[in-house]
């Protein structure tokens, strides 16, 4: 399997795996989806509530902000979490923000402190001890690391020479065959004229046809920014592998329980 | 479809309803009974005349702001939030001054308290009217949006339901088509004045031409005597005000020899003669003067007592009687079609108003009536200061009879279900109910023609709001546009008619009333004209200064001109085709609000059509059809003649009809906030959606109705697939992720009450913990108590769950035998525990806890629980196009089908759903939805007025997707693409208020009845699941005896029953003497043990006690 990095900035991740089959490619998609374990709030302690929504109803967009995570000093285990505390008297009517939140690591903290809450009226009281810890997608989509995860094979276009659109004409991707029809068998070398040859293609255009290459998959996601993607990619591999060589001892383990 | 009109006249629709709300026929008919009903009350009892000379003349009545009495005997004003809270009554007391009059002096003039009447919400007697500088609806506690319409008892909200009923006064003529029938014709009108009904019903016998009338008592009079008896004597004059036209009279004469005969009269009959005749009728024995007196009274306020109840009102009656013949004759002789019941101009609407007056009336005669007995009284004991208010008390008379009525929904002519309590599933649902429209006709007859689509009900009453079933046709409701008429005082109208010309019918000649145009105003002949169009012409031009309310017809085939501005009839807003350019000339200023709706009016371009009207004009639904000859009238908004609920069906018209109308029911039963005030009521059972949006696709009835302000439901990525079969059948599949993240999430309430009610001599109840008391029977097992606070009520946001105790209470003994005290004054009791326990099955957080002192005293404490529920499998969602679903499987995220840009459907519906029942209209939603999506717009998916699939495809082409919708989607599961492209896009979704956990339920083993030892029913108890009739057929067929046994015997009354072998009766087993006993031989006996149900053994003692004998015959080797 080879690997072609297309894009990878802070915030998105664009990738071609070649010589590969949707099992493999599929089981990288889960993986980033389900296994990459990031944070978010899991439990709300209400000390005061006098607000308009009840416990549950704030306990729930607590959990949807997404919050900066840090692999290294934390972990799945039991006692690894961060606290975030409100203890808020409205002293107007007013949003309370995830900037408003007060984490006890200065670290790990909301992505985006405007993120609202809850409204506040004068005088309403709230008070909570959010609890955030590290899980994965698979339990709740609160941890899920990636938005928009994106997977298609590889378009292969067949275009008839005079239905190619001008713009297309000098591109390098361009192949021609043994009947004289125009191939692009690499749109990703020149999204312009793939992007052109697909709009044919949803207009009902007969003379743009496509096929699809199963071996070549491209996938690309937009993390929502607790991990980095290339962190994301890196993490869902190791998940993987980690599967395998659970699978690898215990199929020994079974071989061996065998023979005896 | 689109009806292709190049303007939009939608700045009109949005003029109405910035003039009228939705609500009005319920708010105005009851302000309008504030304002006149309840006088017109009093006025019709006007003077009571009492012994000794006495008398006592009724004055102005009066209507004060609502109020509540405290047991303190304090009076505070009371707001609508308070009265549903307290659970009392929002009621206003009534005031009237009557006068006492003594020969004819005047001894004084008394005001007295008639009680009180409930008021209506946001009418002009309520509080809500009129806060007061600087406080808005939200201080005291309403939803701004709260339509009001309706009354608080007790603190249930009621709703007086429009109910239809035949039109008053109004002259209508049948074919008889039952076959027992003697007679083949009949004419009938009830004639109705200030709430008194006298129907007159004639005969028409094919077989002689005779005509008879029945009225009252009077039945079948030869209906020439009342011609006589009204003066009308020579025959001649009869038959020329009948029709001057020889065809139509000669069929009279018949009538008239008839008449001769049954009077007996020497020569010809005389008035007396006829009146002599009805008196015989009427009274037995009586002397002739008194038989000519009764007669006489009663011609005058029996018979047609909507012309008048004065002598000299005969003469119009005699004309009236003679119309009505001609009308009679006309159809006989097939001049003219019968009438037609269902016709909308034969009906009327009762309304808040009217429906609120009867009762009044009611009430009010019953207090007038004992008012009268009293005062006599007094004066015979001789005392003559009578003080009114001592006399009787009105909160007996007419407070309570006013209440229990409003209460039960009985109204006093024996209808049922006249109020109910308000819908609040939804903000649709409430207004709905407030505009449904009820048949006075019971269901379950298989009435046909009745249930059917007339064609007059377009624009009036909604096509497709009907529920399925029993009712089906007789509830309706009204259209969006739908204008109710309140009444409008119809002597302007007659006076400017007597100004334009007409021949007043009082100085009319029989011969002028047999050829010229009679002229009926409020189905009162007023008058006659032999130019009925420029009459016609006239009031059209009149009334734009009177009011809209006013219609006029001239129906040729009856020569009759109609004028109505009576209450009930429902009007639709129609531009006259002639106007039409105007119209779109001035559009612009309409939507700036320069022009008002009344000014459109005022200036003759709109007009508002009642059914009578409508049948003299043509109605166009396009601009070309418009343009067209033929055609008066075009019809500007055709979307507005759907309901409030059916409106909100975007492409309605592309989907089969009985989606939609399925589609409009479900409408009425999404989750979303039925009000924001919310957290400050306390239904019984109420549901909040987390997070509602207003639909992508939606219609302007929504925009009107406010369905975008208070929407229940929300957009979701749908895809059409078949998922696994785990959406096989109408279920559909949902994306965990999407519920994780708080899709169609709900929390539901419920709120328990428990009210401490005071005793008389006794301690009444107390709000405790009963737990740690010694002297309290009928405790429960003491984990239940756990969650009571010291108080004796549940502390707020702790967990309760089935069985948990949530108030704690205890009562004095039910009777007095259960005192065990030994002195009379020591009393001890032994107090009952009547906590009050939360409900099985059920779980969830405390919300609220009100601790209330209602206005007569008593402690009531109200506690409302929260619980959150996401959806889960076997909760019901449904789109607006009637296609309903239980969920039947939750895939987490990753397993889904996903698009190649990781759009993950949040639902999968089958696409079986889809080609049995045609809800085109559905699949035009997403892809309009998808496209609004992508554009960021919301897309108008009005019926006749929508956006053209066409453009929606192009739209989407053209920003480089598949124009169909369809999208090439990955298998979550394996990674490889799906082999066929899925439709996917947008829809809109509710989650609908009947969820599983409501309706689980299972037992194994349980509760028993007390009289046949079977297992009780229902899921509140625990109850079984009953093995009836057709399933144990089934087993039968199936041979499964055992099973059957199992079912029949063991699982349900099992009983061994002994017969006695000496005699085959009934013994039983004495486990004293360890011996069976028969009771027949008084003998202990030997028996045959026999496994019996205990049904049987019940009905064999039941027998026995009926003196008859049974025995049981067995044969031995059994």
């Amino acid at each position: 399997m080879k690997i072609r990095i297309l894009r990878l900035t802070e915030g998105k991740a664009e990738f071609l795996l070649e010589e590969t089959t949707p099992a493999m490619a599929n089981a990288l998609r889960r993986a980033i989806l389900s296994e990459v374990p990031v944070m978010a709030v899991h439990e709300v302690i209400f000390f005061t509530n006098t607000t308009d929504y009840p416990d549950e109803y704030i306990a729930h967009r607590l959990a949807m902000i997404p919050i900066r995570t840090d692999l290294k000093n934390y972990s799945m285990d039991e006692g690894s979490v961060v606290t975030l505390r409100l203890d808020k008297e409205a002293q107007e009517e007013g949003v309370v923000y995830s900037g408003d939140l007060e984490s006890s690591d200065p670290l790990i903290i909301p992505l985006n402190s405007r993120i609202p809450i809850v409204t506040m009226k004068r005088g309403q009281k709230l008070k909570f001890e959010a609890i955030v810890k590290l899980g994965k997608g698979k339990w709740h989509a609160k941890w899920q690391p990636v938005s928009g995860l994106r997977y298609s094979y590889t378009p292969i276009y067949e275009v008839l020479p005079e239905a190619l659109p001008e713009s297309c004409k000098d591109c390098e991707s361009l192949e021609k065959n043994k009947n004289g029809i125009l191939i692009i068998r690499d749109p990703y070398s020149c999204p312009k004229c793939a992007a052109e040859l697909e709009r044919m293609l949803n207009s009902g255009d007969s003379r743009v046809q496509i096929k699809w290459d199963a071996t070549r998959i491209f996938m690309g996601f937009e993390s929502n920014g607790q991990i980095p993607p290339f962190r994301i990619i890196l993490t869902a591999a190791d998940e993987l592998i980690k599967k395998f060589d659970e699978f690898e001892n215990k199929l020994k383990e079974a071989l061996s329980l065998n023979k005896g | 479809m689109n009806l292709g009109n190049s303007v939009d006249f939608y700045p009109i629709v949005l003029a109405y309803f910035r003039e009228n709300s939705l609500v009005d026929p319920q708010i105005k008919s009851f302000d309008k009974f504030l304002e006149e009903g309840l006088q017109e009350v009093i006025d019709s009892f006007k003077e009571i005349e009492l012994i000794e000379g006495y008398k006592l003349i009724l004055g102005k009545l009066s209507v004060d702001k609502p109020l509540v009495y405290e047991y303190d005997g304090s009076k505070l004003s009371i707001y609508p939030a308070e009265a549903r809270l307290r659970d009392t009554t929002y009621q206003a007391p009534i005031y009237l001054d009557i006068k006492v009059y003594s020969s004819g002096m005047e001894l004084k003039t008394e005001r007295v308290q008639l009680g009180h009447l409930p008021i209506m919400v946001r009418s002009k007697a309520c509080r809500l009217s009129d806060l007061g500088e600087g406080r808005s609806l939200e201080d005291v506690g309403e939803d701004p949006l709260d339509p009001g319409g309706y009354f608080i008892i007790n603190g249930s909200e009621r709703v007086l339901v429009i109910r239809d009923d035949i039109a008053p006064n109004k002259i209508i003529v049948e074919e008889a088509r039952a076959e027992n029938k003697p007679y083949s014709h009949s004419a009938q009108v009830v004639s109705e004045k200030a709430g008194f009904r006298s129907r007159l019903f004639m005969e028409y016998y094919l077989s002689e031409g005779a005509i008879k009338a029945s009225v009252g008592g009077l039945r079948k009079v030869p209906v020439a005597i009342f011609f006589k008896a009204l003066g009308l004597v020579r025959d001649s004059d009869i038959l020329n005000a009948i029709s001057m036209n020889p065809e139509i009279s000669n069929e009279f004469l018949y009538s008239i020899e008839e008449a001769q005969r049954t009077l007996k009269s020497e020569g010809p009959p005389s008035q007396e003669d006829a009146l002599d005749y009805i008196g015989r009728r009427l009274i037995q024995g009586a002397p002739k003067r008194d038989r000519i007196r009764v007669a006489k009274d009663y011609l005058k306020t029996r018979f047609l007592p909507h012309l008048g109840d004065k002598e000299s009102d005969f003469k119009v009656k005699a004309y009236y009687l003679a119309k009505m013949i001609e009308k009679l004759i006309r159809v006989v002789k097939g001049m003219c079609e019968p009438d037609d019941k269902d016709h909308f101009s034969n009906k009327r609407l009762r309304l808040a108003g009217n429906l609120m007056q009867e009762l009044f009336r009611d009430a009010f005669y019953q207090y007038i009536r004992r008012l009268k007995e009293k005062a006599d009284d007094k004066l015979a004991q001789g005392v003559y200061d009578l003080e009114i208010k001592k006399l009787v008390g009105t909160e007996m008379y007419i407070t309570k009879r006013i209440m229990r009525s409003l209460a039960t929904g009985a109204w006093p002519r024996g209808e049922l279900g006249i109020s109910q309590n308000l819908e609040r599933t939804n903000y649709i649902a409430t207004i709905h109910h407030l505009r449904r429209v009820n048949s006075s006709l019971p269901a379950g007859l298989p009435l046909h023609e009745v249930r059917q689509i007339h064609g007059t009900s377009v624009g009036r009453l909604c096509p497709l709001e009907t529920p399925e079933g029993t009712n089906v046709g007789l509830v309706r409701s009204l259209a969006l546009m739908a204008n109710v008429t309140y009444g409008v005082d119809a002597s302007i109208i007659v006076s400017s008619l007597l100004d334009w010309g007409m021949r007043p019918i009082e100085e009319a000649s029989p011969e002028e009333v047999g050829s010229l145009v009679p002229v009926y105003v409020n189905g009162r002949l007023v008058g006659l004209t032999d130019k009925p169009d420029g009459l016609v012409a006239f009031i059209k031009e009149r009334r734009r200064e009177i009011s809209h309310e006013i219609n006029v017809t001239y129906i040729p085939e009856e020569n009759t001109v109609y004028v109505n501005a009576d209450a009930g009839r429902i009007q639709r807003p129609l531009i006259p085709v002639d106007k039409l350019d105007e119209v779109i000339s001035i559009l612009d200023k309409i939507k700036n609000g320069e022009l008002s709706f009344s000014e459109l009016f005022r200036r003759g371009l709109i007009e508002l059509l009642d059914p009578d009207e409508e049948e003299s004009a043509l109605v166009a639904y396009t601009l070309e059809e418009a343009r067209r000859p033929g055609y008066t009238h075009f019809d500007f908004a055709p979307y507005a003649s759907l309901g409030v609920a059916a409106g909100q069906i975007p492409y309605a018209e592309h989907n089969a009809i009985p989606r939609d109308i399925i589609g409009g029911n479900m409408v009425r039963q999404g989750i979303g906030v039925y009000a924001t005030n919310w957290r400050l009521r306390t239904d019984s059972r109420s549901y909040i959606m987390f997070y509602q949006q207003k639909p992508i696709v939606y219609t302007r009835s929504a925009e009107i109705v406010g369905y975008h302000v208070r929407p229940s439901g929300q957009n979701l990525v749908v895809a059409l697939m078949p998922m696994d079969a785990y959406n096989m059948d109408d279920a559909v599949v949902l994306n965990k992720g999407a519920v994780d993240r708080g899709m169609a999430r709900i929390m539901t309430f419920r709120t328990y009450k428990a009210a401490a009610k005071r005793q008389a001599v006794i301690e009444g109840d107390r709000i405790e913990n009963p737990l740690p008391l010694k002297d309290v029977v009928g405790k429960r097992e003491d984990q239940y108590y756990q969650k009571l606070g010291e108080d004796g009520i549940v502390d707020l946001e702790t967990y309760v769950s089935g069985g948990d105790i949530l108030i704690g209470r205890t009562s004095p003994p039910r009777f007095a035998h259960k005192l065990t005290g030994t002195g009379w004054f020591s009393f001890t009791f032994e107090r009952r525990d009547t906590s009050v326990p939360m409900r099985a099955w059920e779980e969830g957080y405390v919300n609220d806890v009100y601790l209330i002192t209602t206005p007569s005293g008593e402690r009531l404490v109200k506690v409302r629980v929260r619980e959150v529920r996401p959806p889960v499998i076997g909760d019901k969602f449904a789109t607006r196009h009637g296609q309903k679903g239980v969920v039947g499987m939750v895939f987490n995220e990753e397993d889904m089908p996903f698009t190649a840009s990781g759009i993950v459907p949040d639902i999968i519906l089958d696409p079986h759903a889809i080609p049995s029942r045609m809800t085109i209209g559905q699949l035009i939603e997403i892809l309009a939805g998808k496209l609004g999506c992508i554009k960021g717009e919301f897309i108008d998916g009005t019926p006749f007025m929508n956006e053209m699939v066409e453009d929606l495809m192009e739209a989407l082409r053209r920003l480089g997707f598949e124009y169909g919708g369809l999208e090439i989607m990955y298998d979550g599961r394996t990674g490889e693409m799906i082999k066929a492209p899925i439709f996917i896009g947008v829809g809109f979704y509710q989650r609908l208020k009947h969820l599983v956990k409501d309706k689980v339920h299972a037992r194994s083993r349980g509760q028993m009845q007390l009289l046949t030892k079977q297992p009780v029913e229902g899921r509140a108890r625990g109850g079984g699941l009953r093995l009836g009739e057709m399933e144990g057929e089934v087993l039968i067929s199936h041979g499964a005896a055992a099973m059957l046994k199992d079912r029949y015997v063991e699982n349900s009354d099992k009983e061994i029953a002994y017969i006695c072998k000496r005699c085959n009766s009934l013994a039983y087993f004495n486990v004293h003497t360890n011996q069976f006993y028969c009771p027949r031989c008084r003998d202990n006996v030997e028996v045959y043990p026999i496994v019996t149900s205990h049904a049987s053994t019940l009905m064999m003692k039941e027998l026995m006690s009926g003196l008859i004998d049974v025995r049981v015959e067995i044969e031995e080797d059994l």
